[in-house]
Protein backbone atom coordinates (compact mmCIF):
# COMPACT_ATOMS: atom_id res chain seq x y z
CA UNK A 1 0.00 0.00 0.00
CA UNK A 2 2.86 2.31 0.90
CA UNK A 3 4.53 1.47 -2.40
CA UNK A 4 1.32 2.37 -4.24
CA UNK A 5 1.12 5.74 -2.44
CA UNK A 6 4.76 6.39 -3.22
CA UNK A 7 4.44 5.74 -6.92
CA UNK A 8 1.19 7.72 -7.03
CA UNK A 9 2.83 10.69 -5.29
CA UNK A 10 5.86 10.73 -7.60
CA UNK A 11 3.78 10.16 -10.74
CA UNK A 12 1.71 13.21 -9.84
CA UNK A 13 4.88 15.22 -9.26
CA UNK A 14 6.46 14.08 -12.51
CA UNK A 15 3.35 14.65 -14.59
CA UNK A 16 3.14 18.22 -13.35
CA UNK A 17 5.83 18.95 -15.93
CA UNK A 18 3.52 17.91 -18.71
CA UNK A 19 0.86 20.24 -20.08
CA UNK A 20 -2.25 19.26 -21.95
CA UNK A 21 -2.07 19.73 -25.72
CA UNK A 22 -4.03 22.73 -26.92
CA UNK A 23 -6.43 22.34 -29.85
CA UNK A 24 -5.76 24.60 -32.89
CA UNK A 25 -6.84 28.22 -32.50
CA UNK A 26 -9.64 27.97 -35.09
CA UNK A 27 -11.02 24.76 -33.55
CA UNK A 28 -14.17 26.27 -32.04
CA UNK A 29 -14.87 28.42 -35.09
CA UNK A 30 -14.65 25.43 -37.45
CA UNK A 31 -17.14 23.51 -35.35
CA UNK A 32 -19.51 26.43 -35.02
CA UNK A 33 -19.37 27.12 -38.77
CA UNK A 34 -20.45 23.54 -39.45
CA UNK A 35 -23.15 23.61 -36.78
CA UNK A 36 -24.61 26.93 -37.86
CA UNK A 37 -24.69 26.03 -41.55
CA UNK A 38 -26.26 22.68 -40.67
CA UNK A 39 -28.82 24.47 -38.51
CA UNK A 40 -29.73 26.81 -41.39
CA UNK A 41 -30.35 23.80 -43.64
CA UNK A 42 -32.51 22.11 -41.01
CA UNK A 43 -34.47 25.33 -40.47
CA UNK A 44 -35.08 25.69 -44.21
CA UNK A 45 -36.37 22.12 -44.43
CA UNK A 46 -38.54 22.64 -41.33
CA UNK A 47 -39.84 25.92 -42.67
CA UNK A 48 -40.76 24.61 -46.09
CA UNK A 49 -42.53 21.60 -44.64
CA UNK A 50 -44.52 23.73 -42.22
CA UNK A 51 -48.33 24.03 -42.48
CA UNK A 52 -47.98 27.81 -42.44
CA UNK A 53 -45.79 27.69 -45.51
CA UNK A 54 -48.75 27.82 -47.92
CA UNK A 55 -50.38 30.90 -46.34
CA UNK A 56 -47.06 32.74 -46.17
CA UNK A 57 -46.32 31.79 -49.76
CA UNK A 58 -49.71 33.14 -50.95
CA UNK A 59 -49.18 36.36 -49.01
CA UNK A 60 -45.73 36.91 -50.49
CA UNK A 61 -46.96 36.02 -53.98
CA UNK A 62 -49.85 38.50 -53.74
CA UNK A 63 -47.40 41.13 -52.49
CA UNK A 64 -45.27 40.58 -55.58
CA UNK A 65 -48.25 40.93 -57.90
CA UNK A 66 -49.53 44.01 -56.11
CA UNK A 67 -46.09 45.62 -56.17
CA UNK A 68 -45.82 44.92 -59.88
CA UNK A 69 -49.27 46.31 -60.62
CA UNK A 70 -48.88 49.37 -58.48
CA UNK A 71 -45.40 50.18 -59.71
CA UNK A 72 -45.79 53.64 -61.31
CA UNK A 73 -45.61 53.56 -65.11
CA UNK A 74 -43.46 56.04 -67.00
CA UNK A 75 -39.99 56.66 -68.26
CA UNK A 76 -37.12 56.05 -65.92
CA UNK A 77 -33.59 57.12 -66.64
CA UNK A 78 -30.57 55.30 -65.30
CA UNK A 79 -28.91 56.90 -62.28
CA UNK A 80 -25.96 59.11 -63.22
CA UNK A 81 -23.57 56.91 -61.25
CA UNK A 82 -24.45 53.90 -63.44
CA UNK A 83 -23.82 55.89 -66.64
CA UNK A 84 -20.37 56.75 -65.33
CA UNK A 85 -19.77 53.07 -64.62
CA UNK A 86 -20.88 52.19 -68.15
CA UNK A 87 -18.39 54.70 -69.60
CA UNK A 88 -15.61 53.21 -67.53
CA UNK A 89 -16.51 49.68 -68.61
CA UNK A 90 -16.64 50.79 -72.24
CA UNK A 91 -12.97 51.71 -71.92
CA UNK A 92 -12.30 47.99 -71.82
CA UNK A 93 -14.11 47.67 -75.18
CA UNK A 94 -16.73 45.34 -73.86
CA UNK A 95 -20.11 45.73 -75.49
CA UNK A 96 -22.62 46.76 -72.88
CA UNK A 97 -25.23 47.74 -75.39
CA UNK A 98 -27.87 45.86 -73.45
CA UNK A 99 -27.82 48.57 -70.79
CA UNK A 100 -27.75 51.43 -73.27
CA UNK A 101 -31.54 51.52 -73.24
CA UNK A 102 -32.95 52.62 -69.90
CA UNK A 103 -33.92 49.39 -68.18
CA UNK A 104 -37.02 50.78 -66.49
CA UNK A 105 -38.36 51.99 -69.83
CA UNK A 106 -38.43 48.40 -71.05
CA UNK A 107 -40.03 47.37 -67.80
CA UNK A 108 -42.94 49.69 -68.41
CA UNK A 109 -44.13 47.65 -71.41
CA UNK A 110 -43.13 44.15 -70.39
CA UNK A 111 -44.98 42.69 -67.43
CA UNK A 112 -42.58 39.74 -67.08
CA UNK A 113 -39.46 41.88 -66.91
CA UNK A 114 -41.35 44.24 -64.63
CA UNK A 115 -42.12 41.47 -62.16
CA UNK A 116 -38.79 39.66 -62.29
CA UNK A 117 -36.56 41.98 -60.18
CA UNK A 118 -39.38 42.48 -57.70
CA UNK A 119 -39.91 38.74 -57.50
CA UNK A 120 -36.22 38.19 -56.76
CA UNK A 121 -36.27 40.81 -54.01
CA UNK A 122 -39.48 39.35 -52.60
CA UNK A 123 -38.07 35.82 -52.63
CA UNK A 124 -34.98 36.96 -50.74
CA UNK A 125 -37.19 38.65 -48.14
CA UNK A 126 -39.38 35.53 -48.09
CA UNK A 127 -36.43 33.24 -47.35
CA UNK A 128 -35.18 35.56 -44.59
CA UNK A 129 -38.68 35.67 -43.07
CA UNK A 130 -38.91 31.90 -43.15
CA UNK A 131 -35.57 31.49 -41.39
CA UNK A 132 -36.38 34.19 -38.86
CA UNK A 133 -39.83 33.02 -37.83
CA UNK A 134 -39.88 29.31 -38.56
CA UNK A 135 -38.85 28.52 -34.96
CA UNK A 136 -42.14 29.87 -33.65
CA UNK A 137 -44.09 27.56 -35.98
CA UNK A 138 -42.88 24.44 -34.29
CA UNK A 139 -45.73 22.66 -32.58
CA UNK B 1 -18.50 34.47 -9.63
CA UNK B 2 -19.15 30.78 -10.31
CA UNK B 3 -18.92 29.52 -13.85
CA UNK B 4 -22.30 29.19 -15.49
CA UNK B 5 -23.35 25.57 -15.37
CA UNK B 6 -23.23 23.48 -18.56
CA UNK B 7 -26.94 22.83 -18.08
CA UNK B 8 -27.71 26.50 -18.77
CA UNK B 9 -26.14 26.31 -22.22
CA UNK B 10 -27.58 22.86 -22.91
CA UNK B 11 -31.09 24.20 -22.35
CA UNK B 12 -30.39 27.08 -24.72
CA UNK B 13 -29.09 24.73 -27.41
CA UNK B 14 -32.12 22.49 -26.94
CA UNK B 15 -34.34 25.56 -27.36
CA UNK B 16 -32.78 26.21 -30.76
CA UNK B 17 -30.00 28.67 -29.86
CA UNK B 18 -27.21 26.87 -31.66
CA UNK B 19 -24.72 29.61 -30.86
CA UNK B 20 -24.87 28.69 -27.16
CA UNK B 21 -23.04 25.49 -28.06
CA UNK B 22 -19.92 27.62 -28.58
CA UNK B 23 -19.53 27.93 -24.77
CA UNK B 24 -19.67 24.17 -24.34
CA UNK B 25 -17.05 23.69 -27.05
CA UNK B 26 -14.77 26.29 -25.47
CA UNK B 27 -15.12 24.73 -22.04
CA UNK B 28 -14.49 21.12 -23.01
CA UNK B 29 -12.36 21.27 -26.15
CA UNK B 30 -8.99 20.78 -24.44
CA UNK B 31 -10.00 17.64 -22.61
CA UNK B 32 -11.85 16.18 -25.59
CA UNK B 33 -8.80 16.93 -27.74
CA UNK B 34 -6.48 15.19 -25.29
CA UNK B 35 -8.72 12.15 -24.86
CA UNK B 36 -8.78 11.65 -28.62
CA UNK B 37 -5.06 12.37 -28.93
CA UNK B 38 -4.14 9.75 -26.33
CA UNK B 39 -6.05 7.13 -28.28
CA UNK B 40 -5.33 8.02 -31.91
CA UNK B 41 -1.76 9.27 -31.30
CA UNK B 42 -2.02 11.41 -34.41
CA UNK B 43 -2.63 15.15 -34.38
CA UNK B 44 -4.28 15.07 -37.81
CA UNK B 45 -6.75 12.38 -36.82
CA UNK B 46 -7.30 14.06 -33.47
CA UNK B 47 -8.40 17.32 -35.02
CA UNK B 48 -10.84 15.57 -37.32
CA UNK B 49 -12.24 13.21 -34.67
CA UNK B 50 -12.48 15.91 -31.99
CA UNK B 51 -14.53 18.09 -34.34
CA UNK B 52 -16.79 15.15 -35.15
CA UNK B 53 -17.23 14.53 -31.42
CA UNK B 54 -18.68 18.00 -30.92
CA UNK B 55 -20.85 17.73 -34.03
CA UNK B 56 -22.22 14.41 -32.81
CA UNK B 57 -22.81 15.86 -29.34
CA UNK B 58 -24.69 18.76 -30.88
CA UNK B 59 -26.85 16.47 -33.01
CA UNK B 60 -27.66 14.19 -30.08
CA UNK B 61 -28.01 16.83 -27.39
CA UNK B 62 -31.74 16.16 -27.14
CA UNK B 63 -30.88 12.62 -26.03
CA UNK B 64 -28.83 13.98 -23.13
CA UNK B 65 -31.17 13.67 -20.16
CA UNK B 66 -28.78 14.87 -17.50
CA UNK B 67 -28.49 11.52 -15.69
CA UNK B 68 -24.70 11.94 -15.71
CA UNK B 69 -22.56 15.03 -15.98
CA UNK B 70 -22.47 16.58 -19.44
CA UNK B 71 -18.67 16.31 -19.41
CA UNK B 72 -18.83 12.55 -18.78
CA UNK B 73 -21.38 12.10 -21.55
CA UNK B 74 -19.26 14.17 -23.95
CA UNK B 75 -15.97 12.47 -23.03
CA UNK B 76 -17.60 9.11 -23.55
CA UNK B 77 -18.57 10.12 -27.08
CA UNK B 78 -14.97 11.24 -27.58
CA UNK B 79 -13.62 7.96 -26.25
CA UNK B 80 -15.94 5.83 -28.41
CA UNK B 81 -15.29 7.81 -31.58
CA UNK B 82 -11.52 7.75 -31.06
CA UNK B 83 -11.58 4.00 -30.46
CA UNK B 84 -13.62 3.42 -33.60
CA UNK B 85 -11.20 5.60 -35.60
CA UNK B 86 -8.28 3.53 -34.34
CA UNK B 87 -10.12 0.30 -35.13
CA UNK B 88 -10.81 1.47 -38.68
CA UNK B 89 -7.11 2.10 -39.11
CA UNK B 90 -6.39 -1.24 -37.47
CA UNK B 91 -3.87 0.24 -35.07
CA UNK B 92 -3.16 -1.59 -31.84
CA UNK B 93 -5.28 -0.27 -28.98
CA UNK B 94 -3.52 -1.80 -26.08
CA UNK B 95 -0.71 -4.10 -25.26
CA UNK B 96 -0.99 -6.68 -22.54
CA UNK B 97 2.65 -6.86 -21.51
CA UNK B 98 3.26 -6.50 -17.82
CA UNK B 99 6.18 -4.89 -16.14
CA UNK B 100 8.24 -5.61 -13.12
CA UNK B 101 9.77 -2.60 -11.47
CA UNK B 102 11.79 -2.35 -8.33
CA UNK B 103 9.88 -0.25 -5.81
CA UNK B 104 12.89 1.16 -4.03
CA UNK B 105 13.96 2.84 -7.27
CA UNK B 106 10.89 5.04 -7.52
CA UNK B 107 12.34 7.91 -5.51
CA UNK B 108 15.68 7.58 -7.22
CA UNK B 109 14.03 7.86 -10.65
CA UNK B 110 12.13 10.92 -9.50
CA UNK B 111 15.24 12.59 -8.07
CA UNK B 112 17.18 11.92 -11.28
CA UNK B 113 14.30 13.15 -13.38
CA UNK B 114 14.16 16.43 -11.46
CA UNK B 115 17.81 17.03 -12.27
CA UNK B 116 17.24 16.97 -16.04
CA UNK B 117 16.83 20.28 -17.85
CA UNK B 118 13.24 21.45 -18.07
CA UNK B 119 12.91 21.16 -21.86
CA UNK B 120 14.36 17.64 -21.83
CA UNK B 121 12.06 16.67 -18.99
CA UNK B 122 8.98 17.36 -21.12
CA UNK B 123 10.47 15.53 -24.07
CA UNK B 124 11.22 12.35 -22.08
CA UNK B 125 7.93 12.51 -20.26
CA UNK B 126 6.06 12.68 -23.54
CA UNK B 127 8.03 9.69 -24.79
CA UNK B 128 7.29 7.81 -21.57
CA UNK B 129 3.57 8.38 -22.06
CA UNK B 130 3.68 7.58 -25.76
CA UNK B 131 5.07 4.12 -25.10
CA UNK B 132 2.01 3.25 -23.01
CA UNK B 133 -0.99 1.66 -24.67
CA UNK B 134 -3.70 4.12 -25.79
CA UNK B 135 -6.03 3.16 -22.97
CA UNK B 136 -3.32 3.28 -20.30
CA UNK B 137 -2.10 6.67 -21.44
CA UNK B 138 -5.68 7.93 -21.53
CA UNK B 139 -6.31 6.73 -17.99
CA UNK B 140 -3.12 8.26 -16.63
CA UNK B 141 -3.71 11.55 -18.47
CA UNK B 142 -7.29 11.85 -17.31
CA UNK B 143 -6.38 10.97 -13.75
CA UNK B 144 -3.30 13.14 -13.26
CA UNK B 145 -3.60 15.93 -15.83
CA UNK B 146 -7.35 16.39 -15.91
CA UNK B 147 -7.87 15.36 -12.30
CA UNK B 148 -10.82 13.11 -13.13
CA UNK B 149 -11.96 10.63 -10.53
CA UNK B 150 -11.66 6.88 -10.99
CA UNK B 151 -15.49 6.70 -11.05
CA UNK B 152 -15.68 9.21 -13.87
CA UNK B 153 -12.95 7.52 -15.90
CA UNK B 154 -14.62 4.15 -15.45
CA UNK B 155 -17.92 5.62 -16.67
CA UNK B 156 -16.56 7.37 -19.73
CA UNK B 157 -14.21 4.59 -20.82
CA UNK B 158 -16.74 1.87 -20.01
CA UNK B 159 -14.29 0.05 -17.72
CA UNK B 160 -14.87 -1.25 -14.25
CA UNK B 161 -13.33 0.77 -11.42
CA UNK B 162 -10.95 -2.05 -10.67
CA UNK B 163 -9.90 -2.14 -14.33
CA UNK B 164 -9.15 1.61 -14.17
CA UNK B 165 -7.10 1.07 -10.99
CA UNK B 166 -5.17 -1.78 -12.61
CA UNK B 167 -4.48 0.31 -15.70
CA UNK B 168 -3.35 3.24 -13.55
CA UNK B 169 -1.04 1.03 -11.58
CA UNK B 170 0.38 -0.55 -14.72
CA UNK B 171 0.76 2.80 -16.51
CA UNK B 172 2.66 4.32 -13.57
CA UNK B 173 5.02 1.37 -13.43
CA UNK B 174 5.61 1.41 -17.18
CA UNK B 175 6.27 5.12 -17.06
CA UNK B 176 8.78 4.81 -14.21
CA UNK B 177 10.35 1.84 -15.94
CA UNK B 178 10.91 3.90 -19.07
CA UNK B 179 12.26 6.88 -17.13
CA UNK B 180 14.56 4.68 -15.09
CA UNK B 181 16.27 3.55 -18.29
CA UNK B 182 17.15 7.04 -19.42
CA UNK B 183 20.87 7.75 -19.25
CA UNK B 184 20.10 10.50 -16.76
CA UNK B 185 23.53 10.74 -15.15
CA UNK B 186 25.19 11.25 -18.52
CA UNK B 187 22.78 14.03 -19.39
CA UNK B 188 23.29 16.08 -16.24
Amino acid sequence: MEEENNIDKYTAKILKHLKLEKPPTNFTENIMDKILSEQTEVKKIDAFSSKKFFSIFVMVFLSIVLLALLFPAGEYSMPASLIVAKDILNQFQIDFSIISNPLFLVMKDNILIKILPLAIIALIIFERLLLRYSDSWRV
Amino acid sequence: MDKIDDQYYIQKVKAGEADAFRFLVERHKTIVFNIVLQITRSKEDTEEVAQDVFLKAYQSINNFKGDSKFSTWLYRIAYNMAISKVRKKKLPISSIEDYEFADHEIKQVYDDFELIENSDRKKYLKKAIDQLSSEDSLVITLYYLNERSIEEISELADMSKSNVKVRLHRARKKMFDYLSKLPVREMI
